[in-house]
């Protein structure tokens, strides 16, 4: 493995720590807008940018979904944010197709990394492989694979410069990525957390009284310990054998532990500042 | 504007179209999966509820369909095909998409690039409708799907009805949208399967209760938004193509209702009738009180609510 990624996602932010172990960066956020346009005109984290990327680090751009109403803004800040000295040439994270197909059309050469907002497996659910258990040994092979395993989906992002492919690592989909990564693309497994869900209703935009956000308080992690699930006849005690997780609430994401699996592999792994 | 209901059985579609729908959605058991489908649902839910139809239930459904004028939409809409030996697994999803044609079927639905891709090497005619799975949330990625060839996207949960109708207004393609029950999380990016073919009980995940660090137990990942009927007027108005209730998993009885029930506002409201939403809503007494609850709309899709307003 040749490359430990730093995550810059949070205002918080430790720019003066030592990050001799760490070889990219990556600024913005995978899942929020908002919280990306925060971060990414962060004076304070884009001069700790400059400064890594002078020590000789590789610096990366993560951007989110886009709501139709935030893709005027979020195209503008985008074409300033590249025109940038620290950002030329740089790898840009898409979680978005719609952003991912205007960044090639303004730039046919950028290269770009597909985030976990596009990779699908049935394996991240915490009860994937009740899913396929009973199904024949070859379609519990192919359901567990990363949706980008497909021949004609390499070759449609490979169109628009897709070079790499972020994602979350379990038992049943390491092999897939690793297939990826034969074929060509350079594979970054997260380590810090699996991604299970994505809100467009933050949790803190709903708890404030005005249903608005600083920026800030998304950068507390809330704790969800399973108590009783739900479903049309009412709510019900978890049955034993679910495997329902102990969950994190991070802003608008759903997350949980990220698996212990070998990533020796892989081109690289992604860490947050927890 | 047409009215599109999901269908689990013969017997549902009958009852779905003569209670209004003017589109029914619905899809093939297929005996390479034993509980999985090719449709995004298990083809027999956890529940033991079935979301897939033989051959015969199918054609007899698309014989019902057709003969009062409503049109067929093919669940094809599996989240993922992928690399297999000899490519097995795309070649019998096509063969699936092939059956439904066969028996007559008006539009795909598809929620795979690659399936879309596929669809259009393999030289289909048959119209394809983006599923939602494929998180069209803006104009750009109108343009990206479109160009993959489908006429119609399905938009997903959680877009207000003013960026609905920028992406109408942005291009030909055809735009539908959900107005019955919803997901918390946004779908395509949802890794808490449910009705996938699952083993193991997990009701609706994102409506669970959860215990919190010095607070009461929450419903706090639970933001569904689940009723359109006040919108419906606003909907009609942006001439959205198609206006989708979900549920093929759900007991169908209740299903219908719901078709009812918004056939009947639709109805009310293009033909020129007052639109009022508590005679409306009564057709299902607890509507109210479950949607509305003490303030309007908690769990509105499209009006102003501080659901919609704590969106990104």
């Amino acid at each position: 493995m040749s490359c430990c990624e730093m995550r810059i996602d949070q205002l918080n932010f430790h720019t003066e720590a030592n990050y001799e172990g760490i070889q990219l960066f990556g600024i913005g956020h995978e899942s929020c807008v908002l919280k990306f346009i925060r971060v990414i005109r962060d004076l304070q984290l884009l001069e700790f940018a400059e400064r890594q990327k002078k020590f000789g680090k590789k610096i990366r751009i993560v951007t989110p979904f886009i709501p139709e109403r935030h893709l005027g803004e979020m195209k503008t800040v985008l074409r300033e944010t590249l025109a940038r000295p620290v950002f030329e040439d740089c790898v840009v994270v898409v979680n978005d197709l719609g952003l991912m197909n205007y960044l090639h059309r303004i730039d046919e050469r950028r290269q770009m990394c597909l985030g976990r907002g596009l990779i699908a497996c049935f394996d991240y659910a915490p009860w994937g492989r009740s899913i396929y258990k009973n199904e024949s040994p070859s379609i519990q092979k192919a359901v567990a694979q990363v949706s980008l395993y497909d021949d004609e989906e390499m070759a449609l992002f490979r169109r628009y410069q897709v070079t790499e492919v972020e994602a979350d690592l379990t038992e049943g989909s390491a092999e897939s990525l690793k297939e990826l990564q034969k074929e060509g693309f350079r594979i970054y497994v997260h380590r810090s957390s699996i991604l299970y869900g994505t809100q467009r209703s933050c949790y803190i935009r709903r708890r404030s009284s005005d249903q608005t956000c600083s920026g800030i308080e998304c950068e507390r992690v809330e704790k969800m310990e399973p108590d009783q699930l739900w479903d049309s006849a009412g709510f019900f005690e978890i049955p034993p054998d679910t495997n329902f997780p102990t969950m994190y609430l991070r802003g608008n994401q759903i997350c949980g532990r990220a698996y212990d699996v070998s990533c020796d592999w892989a081109d690289g792994i992604i860490l947050r500042m927890e | 504007m047409k009215l599109k209901v999901p269908v689990n059985s013969y017997e549902s579609a009958v009852k779905q179209i003569d209670a209004g729908a003017d589109e029914i959605y619905m899809g093939l058991e297929d005996a390479l999966f034993s509980t999985m489908s090719f449709s995004a649902r298990a083809q027999v839910t956890s529940n033991g509820s079935r979301s897939t139809l033989t051959e015969a239930e199918f054609a007899k459904s698309v014989e019902y369909a057709h003969a009062r004028n409503v049109a067929v939409n093919f669940t094809a809409n599996c989240q993922h095909i992928t690399k297999s030996p000899d490519d097995f697994y795309r070649r019998t999803f096509l063969d699936y998409v092939q059956r439904g044609i066969a028996l007559g079927v008006d539009a795909l639905i598809v929620a795979d690039i690659g399936n879309l891709i596929a669809l259009q090497k393999a030289g289909v005619k048959t119209p394809v409708i983006a599923g939602s799975y494929l998180n069209c949330f803006n104009s750009e990625t109108v343009d990206f799907l479109k160009r993959l060839g489908v006429f119609r996207i399905c938009i997903p949960d959680h877009v207000t009805l003013e960026e609905i109708k920028a992406m109408k207004n942005h291009s030909d393609v055809e735009i539908e949208a959900f107005i019955g029950y919803g997901c918390s999380n946004l779908g395509g990016m949802c890794h808490l399967y449910h009705n996938s073919g699952e083993k193991v009980h997990v009701g609706v995940p994102c409506r669970a209760r959860f215990l919190l660090e010095g607070r009461e137990p929450e419903c706090i990942m639970d933001v569904c938004p689940d009723c359109a009927i006040c919108s419906i007027p606003r909907l009609c108005d942006a001439r959205i193509d198609s206006l989708k209730l979900t549920g093929r998993e759900m007991n169908s009885e209740e299903v219908v209702k719901l078709t009812r029930m918004y056939k009947d506002a639709i109805l009310t409201y293009t033909e020129g009738r007052e639109f009022n939403r508590r005679t409306i809503i009564s057709a299902i007494p607890w509507w109210e009180s479950d949607m509305c609850g003490d303030t309007h709309c908690k769990r509105c899709r499209y009006e102003d609510t501080s659901l919609l307003r704590s969106y990104i």
